[in-house]
């Protein structure tokens, strides 16, 4: 009886000890499963942050490059507007010493000389001359300056020109035109010469 | 100890044990909730940490750009400045060159 109670106790703590063991088995287990849970979510929260940081460094790079490159391009285009404000400046100069450049003799001379120098362009021998109203005056002073060729005869047109100076050539028939106002001799010259005056203002 | 005491002895032991079993798995359940609560928690914090590292890197480049930018304007500025007093000092010189031109040369 009391062998027969000793086997079953036996028996009975073998049961709760293989349970007992087989607890801690699973509970070690758990906690090894939990380590490992932190440790892959720490590894996916890391590699995230890391994609968050790398977004950054891009944004970063775009924003310097953006801000710096759009601020250099304003730079260059103020440059660029403060030269051609100065050019132009130059420009509205050279027209207010021309308004007072036809005032003199030495204008007459020069405007025979040019009337000289164009009028063979033309290729006839009778040539249409327009002067505004004040060169008009001066009409024969122009003429006895003159040194065309002996067939070439000179008309002036009766017609004043609304211009600061200078003259229109043409043939009788107006077929053929060449202008050669003052305005229209700065605008010529505002095309060809805009790189020789910033070459004189700016040295470059 | 007759046969069913016997028995009634090894179920109990069977009972326990099993309680056993389950006591460690609902402990094993709860250690493996409460490691992934204290994960994604670590995960928040670290995201968290990341995007307010990249909010300040991002606020410094502004800055850093804006400073920039603010030199190269103060740069153009300068230059602005020069080109100028360049100008002033060779007006002349360029209004002289117009003229002539306009007029076919000097006179």
């Amino acid at each position: 009886m009391s062998s027969g109670l000793t086997v079953i106790s036996k028996i009975s703590e073998e049961i709760i000890a293989e349970a007992q063991a087989e607890a801690r088995k699973r509970i070690e287990e758990a906690k090894k499963e939990a380590e490992e849970i932190v440790s892959r979510i720490k590894v996916e929260a890391e590699a995230e942050a890391e994609k968050i940081k790398a977004k950054v460094m891009e944004e970063v790079r775009l924003l310097e490059a953006r801000k710096l490159s759009e601020a250099r391009r304003q730079s260059s285009l103020k440059i660029l507007e403060e030269k051609n404000r100065l050019i132009e400046e130059a420009f509205n100069g050279a027209l207010n010493q021309l308004k007072k450049i036809v005032e003199t003799e030495e204008y007459i001379q020069s405007l025979s000389k040019l009337i000289e120098a164009i009028a063979p362009q033309l290729g006839e021998s009778n040539i249409k001359v327009a002067l505004n109203r004040r060169d008009l005056k001066h009409k024969d002073n122009i003429v006895k300056r003159l040194s065309l060729p002996g067939n070439v005869k000179i008309v002036f047109d009766s017609h004043p020109l609304n211009s600061v100076g200078g003259f229109i050539l043409s043939t009788l028939d107006e077929r053929i035109r060449i202008n050669e106002t003052l305005e229209e001799r700065l605008k010529a010259a505002k095309r060809a010469m805009k790189k020789d005056i910033s070459k004189i203002l700016f040295g470059e | 100890m007759s046969s069913v005491e016997v028995i009634k002895r090894i179920r109990e032991a069977e009972d326990a044990a099993r309680k056993i079993i389950e006591e460690a798995e609902a402990e094993a359940n709860k250690i493996r909730l409460n490691a992934r609560r204290e994960a994604e928690k670590v995960k928040e914090e670290i995201i968290k940490k990341a995007k307010v590292e990249g909010d300040e890197i991002l606020k410094k480049a502004e800055e850093e750009a804006k400073r920039k930018v603010s030199e190269l304007e103060k740069e153009t500025n300068l230059k602005i400045t020069f080109l100028r007093e360049k100008a002033a000092k060779n007006m002349d010189k360029a209004v002289k060159k117009i003229v002539e031109e306009v007029l076919g040369g000097k006179i």
